[in-house]
């Protein structure tokens, strides 16, 4: 799996590198820097909890196939009603 | 003070009879080609395009052969978009992109209005290609009305299989990107869009989408004219053809020019009849690109191979040696940052701090250079599109090719003649 920001959507929000600091961190702003996107093996629960808790909806796992074109999403994150994305 | 720096060189112009004229795109000289008429006698026609799948596949064999590349900045092989385009299910449109965001650049423009119908063909054959239903032609606003006349002209004569539709583009340096001209004709919101999808799976009104740039788009009317081999009997093996470049800077003659890819560099300014002054520097690509010495650039074969930096646009500003490239690049980086988008965090907050320490650095109070310099690294591939990478590649470069000016700033000394400015930035461009 590797991780991926959509940059527009994300706000900064920060609960991305909470969630794995193995992965990610922050510049000045609080913007996530993805140090790593290939997500190593025992991670992958966290990166997924990572990508459902994102208030921003901004945060994607894709597939390690079809690099070159067209990545597959295959897992967005499903949100809780609770969160509401403002 | 006087310049102290190794980085002055003087080109020795070549004889005008030695230089080697390259005219395929545009017509010799100062002559235009702008009617039908005059076009069809300088290229002929067009070969007819079959719309069986065996021509297609040829074609696009033949373009990928030829090697062409986009010429709006990113240099993406042609036959890799048309064969992406060619691969959905879905009916395909036709982008010429002549918006032309960069505002040093002029080429597009030039084209436009000198051989307008070389495009026209251009597109018309990329429509084929793709099967395409629609061609939208999208044109800074200086030209509209001379491809206004030329699609009429086509019109009449029943030229094109495909309807063509002139737009006039959104006047932004970030509105030239694929996916903010897509975005600009369908919801007059000139921006990039976030990645994926890729406009060429789906793009204008969820349709595939094929953006090209008008320079492109007439190199391959003639690809479709004369094919694979002919195309490559100019340039280098690994970047095939002519191009055209925009000269500006201290030359006799700035302007658009049309070169053979290879050329060496002091050539390439010959055309626009040397330096007026000892260069110091060159910026080729465009804003988005990179400063490069004066030595041994000017002796280096005009290629991204050459240079070891990407051509772009087809921009070379040739920088004299009296004037100051950190002051230089402090106004193209706050140009650059007010021109953000504004959608992606690393570039809505990056690029104004970026734009900041340059300038202070410029006026010789610069007390963060290693933030700067963190931050140019930390900025690269975290936009939508590649705005922030190219204002970081811009500076990042600059800090290297006048390091010894850096160095000078941080004392506190400038070499550069006070407020003598190179590179023309648009009015009301850096708010």
């Amino acid at each position: 799996m590797r991780i991926r920001v959509d940059r527009i959507a994300c706000d900064g929000r920060g609960l991305c590198g909470e969630i794995l600091p193995e992965l990610i961190t922050f510049d000045d702003w609080g913007f996530p820097i993805i140090k790593e996107n290939l997500v190593p093996e025992d991670l992958d629960g966290v990166a997924h909890d990572a990508v459902e808790l994102c208030p921003k909806l901004a945060l994607r796992l894709e597939a390690l196939e079809q690099e070159c074109c067209s990545s597959k999403v295959v897992r967005t994150s499903v949100v809780a009603t609770s969160w509401t994305p403002s | 003070m006087m310049p102290t720096h190794g980085l002055v060189l003087q080109p020795r112009a070549l004889p005008r009879e030695e230089r080697v004229e390259v005219s395929r795109l545009l017509p010799d000289g100062t002559a235009n080609c702008a009617g039908l008429a005059d076009h069809l006698v300088r290229h002929g026609e067009l070969p007819p395009s079959r719309r069986s799948l065996a021509w297609r596949e040829t074609m696009t064999t033949e373009i990928e052969h030829a090697g062409l590349v986009g010429h709006g900045g990113a240099a993406f092989p042609t036959a890799k978009k048309l064969k992406a385009v060619i691969s959905q299910a879905s009916r395909a449109v036709v982008i010429a992109n002549g918006t032309e965001g960069e505002p040093a650049s002029e080429k597009d423009r030039t084209l436009l209005t000198r051989a307008p119908h070389l495009v026209l063909d251009g597109a018309s054959v990329a429509a084929d290609i793709v099967e395409a239903s629609e061609v939208l032609v999208v044109v800074h606003r200086d030209v509209r009305a001379a491809v206004d006349a030329a699609v009429d002209e086509r019109r009449s004569a029943e030229l094109d299989r495909v309807p063509l539709r002139v737009v006039t583009a959104a006047d932004r340096f970030v509105a030239g990107e694929a996916s903010a001209v897509v975005n600009w004709v369908a919801r007059a919101r000139p921006v990039p869009l976030g990645r994926p999808p890729r406009t060429s799976e789906r793009g204008l009104d969820g349709r595939p989408t094929l953006v090209q740039n008008v320079e492109t788009l007439a190199h391959l009317a003639l690809i479709a004219r004369h094919g694979a081999a002919w195309y490559r009997a100019l340039g280098t093996p690994d970047e095939p053809g002519s191009m055209l470049v925009t000269l500006l800077g201290a030359l006799e003659e700035p302007g658009v020019r049309e070169i053979e890819i290879g050329t060496s560099v002091a050539e390439v300014l010959a055309r626009a009849g040397g330096p007026t002054t000892p260069l110091q520097a060159l910026l080729v690509g465009g804003y988005f690109g990179s400063w490069l010495p004066a030595h041994p650039t000017l002796s280096l074969p005009f290629s991204a191979r050459g240079l070891g930096a990407g051509l772009g646009a087809g921009l070379v500003v040739a920088f004299p040696t009296d004037a100051c490239g950190v002051a230089e690049t402090a106004r193209l980086a706050r140009y650059l940052a007010c021109e953000s988008a504004g959608q992606c965090g690393p570039c809505l907050f990056g690029l104004p701090a970026i734009a900041d320490e340059v300038e202070k650095l410029a006026e010789g109070r610069s007390n963060r250079l290693g933030d700067l310099e963190r931050w140019l690294v930390e900025i690269e591939g975290r936009g939508a599109c590649s705005h922030p990478d190219g204002v970081a590649r811009l500076v990042s470069s600059a800090l290297r090719v006048f390091a010894v000016e850096v160095a000078e700033h941080l004392e506190g000394w400038c070499t550069g003649e006070g407020e003598r400015h190179v590179l023309p930035i648009p009015p009301g461009g850096s708010r």
